[in-house]
């Protein structure tokens, strides 16, 4: 006879093989119907994957280790710095227009608590960021 | 008319499986568990599963032209 651990981690274990599925279903599904329904499963695979996680985290059997300080700081330098080269480098094509891309640009940073950026407005960041067009729409 | 793809039925065939197991799977923690909350919670997740095995059966359906169960 199973444990109640145990049945909690073969239910979390199960979750994670069928969203896997629904992703792979959904990135190959040619009828966008078909498409939307994967999509919508998949997003509640994901709610009940997250109940489980949380049954599981409230009786203590599974938490995650909280990341250091240190290594958080220094991984946000390294990605800003990586988001500035790789800015740097799509503006060296040939008729680009930098204007003032570089200082319009928010930098992102920790901030304990939050989890929200350093700085840059909302709007800002609205209109720097554009979300691919949708190809089957 | 046919409106899917052998790989949208290939894909939707692994999905009912995992989902009839999940079924199962779910219905059978429910039955074991003694603790009363976790056995809500399995009984809840085992009918969301079958609402997701009857959600892609019925949008196959509709692919393939077939009348609604």
């Amino acid at each position: 006879m199973m444990e109640e651990k145990d049945r909690l981690t073969d239910s979390l274990v199960m979750q994670k093989y069928i969203a896997d599925g629904y992703n792979s279903a959904a990135i190959e599904a040619s009828n966008t119907q078909l498409k939307e329904a994967f999509i919508n499963i998949l997003r509640d695979e994901h709610l009940i994957q997250h109940e489980i996680f949380n049954e599981m985290s409230n009786r203590g059997w599974y938490q995650p280790k909280p990341a250091n300080i240190n290594d958080i700081n220094q991984n946000l330098n390294k990605w800003n710095q990586e988001l500035q080269r790789v800015q740097t480098t799509a503006y060296q094509r040939p008729g680009a227009q930098p204007g003032n891309y570089q200082t319009a640009f928010p930098q992102y940073g920790y901030q304990a608590g939050t989890g929200m950026a350093q700085t840059g407005s909302e709007v800002q960041q609205q209109t720097m960021y554009r979300p691919p067009q949708n190809p089957i729409a | 008319m046919i409106q899917i793809t052998e790989m949208e039925l290939l894909q939707t065939g692994e999905q009912l499986r995992s989902e009839a197991l999940a079924i199962a799977k779910y219905t059978t923690c429910a039955q074991q568990t003694t603790d009363p909350k976790l056995q809500q919670i399995y009984s809840t997740i085992a009918d969301r599963h079958r609402g997701h095995y009857e959600t892609i059966l019925r949008s196959v359906q509709n692919l393939a032209g077939q009348r609604q169960f």
